[in-house]
């Protein structure tokens, strides 16, 4: 799976990082050039191409660094991937980076969905007692989905705790006709 | 009738309704990456469990096999064609368990527990798990009371003991099935209960089995667990140990169970089909490589419980199908080295008219002496070893006896007698003292001056005989379990007394031609 060798290089980046106190910005750089690479389709091409020479790669991530002001590990991580030709794996390596980073940092991401659009001391409210709860500093996306009926439901990982009407409602029809 | 009005069904609605706690549910979930041949990938589940039991919709469940970096690999059980990629995939956090209990007496079930006889749904509140770890060594004690299977052949020369594992190989149509229906028809008002399992067999000869058993009575204290060659991997591979499971129950409950698997051969392909598709390495023959653990784990759990536990045993007998007789090929090397000891019937032999078709020289039982029955024991002794010298000598005597001495020729007309006292049909259980009669006139030359083709029909005359003549030998052989000088005496002058009879018949017989 190509999901081990992201995972590898991933970890050496965040090594690199985390010894350099550098996270935050190893983390925006990293996520910027991704996003450049991938929107700007003739550098996919030049940086992918076998047919073009390390120092002229070389050359352009030089550039383009300096232009986007990378800090110097992110651009000697894209060099090492053109040295390794592993370019074509950046955006698993930089979702592979986040995960890192994250557990690394006691990092967790919750997914909230709730019925309604909730207010800013609610989503604190919400956020704290979520990191009472896992004992891990939580990052929160919010969503609205109107089909809850009511409540919420959080995603953190693996687990969710769902504390939605509709479910309440499935369950409570599952009691009823299992009497 | 009862009337209920209707805002009386309202108010407990309402009741239902106002006490229905608002917990917030936790779970753990996953959803599936890919499914097909009955194997699921998933991702999630980071805390799962290996052998857990999972939820997919539409009510399939599965077994969580292989535990990955970033991948759960699942076997589903129950119709796994509704499941799409995507579909959330729940943790239970518990192992597969199956109904167990006296309610499933007399059933036909699948691995699940489901019943397949039609006759209702099965009643009970006590489930087992699937895989649970057998007896340590202080919990056991050795085998010490005998499984009587009813077959001359196996009762006293290669017998079973309560709580051993003993192994029935042989090609197809060699008649494995037939020793099983034949031990199982010879519990007959025992305590012993008797669980069949099949395994990846044809439905119609499940259906044989089955109707042989409600026959002759023996379902009242059977329960058949059934996965035909048409059912998944899955459920073939699950089906002895929920077997198991079910016979633990009655183990550990003070009493006695037997399980026979039929057969591991099946059960081995089954499970290497689960390997590779889960993309497990295969090792030898493409098995697993764990195969051998497979089998090991799963006859470890018969036993013989010490008597602080009650004494309850769980004997297995499992079956090995080999082919063309290549007893060492994986599968049956493996079983062999686990069991306690091996029947092997030989396609040779059945052909011959040997039935059944056991070979005596190289089967053995490594424990179940200690469990025969004393009187047995006695009689049985002189028998192996005529038997074996019988063998030696047959080798030989295959080109021509004419030549050889008085003594040789006499033990090989023992021999041909005794093959033919072993010989025995299908459905017809001996029980234990009419064996040691016979064997016991067998080893005392009552047969010897006898044509080989009478030998049937004198033991099939001698019982009626003994038992309207002399009954009490039977009963003290029945209560007494031994032979002491006074019952020899008895059986000597019974046996005088028929033969002199057999041999008037036999020449009024004569006379009438």
């Amino acid at each position: 799976m190509s999901g081990a060798v992201a995972s590898r290089y991933a970890a050496a980046l965040a090594d690199v990082a985390l010894e350099h106190k550098t996270a935050d910005r190893v983390k925006r750089d990293l996520t910027a050039f991704v996003d450049a690479f991938y929107s700007a389709a003739d550098l996919r091409i030049f940086l992918d191409s076998p047919a073009v020479a390390r120092d002229a790669k070389q050359k352009v991530i030089e550039k383009i660094a300096a232009k986007m002001d990378l800090t110097s590990a992110v651009r000697n991580f894209v060099y090492v991937l053109v040295d390794r030709r592993r370019t074509d794996m950046l955006r698993e390596i930089q979702q592979a980076f986040d995960a890192e980073l994250n557990a690394r940092l006691g990092i967790a991401e919750a997914e909230v969905t709730s019925a309604r659009e909730l207010s800013a001391a609610e989503r604190k409210e919400l956020t704290t007692a979520l990191e009472r709860r896992t004992g891990k500093k939580i990052e929160a996306h919010f969503r609205r989905d109107p089909s809850l009926v009511g409540g919420a439901v959080v995603r953190v990982g693996s687990t969710v705790y769902d504390g939605s009407v509709r479910e309440q409602l499935i369950r409570l029809r599952e009691q009823l006709e299992a009497e | 009738m009862a009337n209920i009005k209707a805002d009386e069904i309202t108010k407990i609605l309402r009741e239902q309704i106002e006490n229905y706690q608002q917990a917030v549910s936790v779970e753990e979930v996953g959803s599936v990456i890919s499914v097909g041949d009955g194997i699921a990938r998933i991702h999630g589940l980071d805390r799962c469990m290996a052998g857990e039991m999972l939820a997919f919709p539409h009510d399939v469940s599965g077994i969580a096999l292989n535990l990955e970096e970033d991948q759960v690999g699942a076997v589903l059980l129950g119709d796994y064609t509704e499941i799409r990629e995507g579909d959330t995939v729940k943790r239970t956090n518990k192992i597969m368990s199956v109904p167990v209990g006296e309610a499933l007496i007399g059933r036909v079930v699948n691995p699940l527990g489901e019943p397949l006889d039609g006759k209702g749904p099965v009643l009970t509140q006590h489930y087992n798990p699937l895989e649970r770890l057998a007896p340590g060594v202080v919990d056991r004690q050795p085998v010490r009371e005998p499984v009587q299977t009813g077959v001359k052949a196996i009762d006293s020369m290669i017998p079973i003991g309560r709580g051993q594992r003993e192994l029935i190989i042989g090609d197809r149509q060699t008649g494995k099935t037939a020793i099983i229906l034949d031990t199982i028809l010879n519990q007959k008002g025992g305590d012993l209960i008797c669980i069949y399992c099949a395994i990846g067999q044809k439905r119609s000869t499940i259906a044989q089995v089955v109707k042989a058993l409600s026959d002759y009575g023996a379902l009242d204290y059977s329960i058949v667990v059934a996965a035909s060659a048409t059912e998944p991997a899955t459920m073939q591979f699950i089906a002895p140990f929920a077997a198991a499971a079910m016979g633990e129950y009655f183990r550990d409950t003070k009493r006695h169970a037997i399980c026979f698997y039929d057969d591991l051969s099946k059960h081995a392909q089954s499970y290497r089909e689960i390997s590779l598709l889960l993309r497990r390495p295969p090792g030898r023959e493409a098995f697993p490589g764990d195969v051998f653990f497979l089998h090991s784990r799963l006859l470890e759990r018969a036993a013989k419980l010490n008597d602080q536990l009650g004494a309850g045993s769980l004997t297995a007998l499992p079956v090995i199908e080999t082919q063309a007789g290549d007893v060492s090929a994986y599968i049956p090397t493996n079983v062999i080295s686990i069991t306690d000891g091996q029947i092997y019937l030989e396609a040779d032999l059945f052909n011959a008219g040997i039935r059944p078709a056991i070979n005596a020289g190289i089967s053995v039982s490594r424990v179940g002496g200690n469990a025969q029955i004393k009187a047995m024991r006695q009689v049985a002794g002189t028998l192996r070893l005529d038997m074996a010298q019988y063998r030696e000598l047959a080798a030989f005597a295959q080109f021509g006896s004419e030549q050889l001495d008085k003594a040789t020729q006499a033990q090989l007309a023992r021999g041909q007698r005794l093959v033919e006292i072993l010989k025995q049909d299908q459905y017809q259980p001996l029980a234990v003292e009419k064996q040691v009669l016979i064997i016991f006139a067998g080893g005392n030359r009552y047969l010897d001056d006898l044509e080989v083709s009478e030998v049937r029909r004198f033991e099939r005359e001698l019982y009626p005989f003994v038992e309207t003549n002399y009954g009490g030998i039977f009963k003290t052989l029945r209560e007494k379990k031994t032979i002491d000088d006074e019952l020899k005496a008895e059986m000597i002058k019974a046996l005088d007394a028929f033969k002199e009879s057999f041999l008037a018949s036999r020449g009024a017989a004569a006379a009438a031609d």
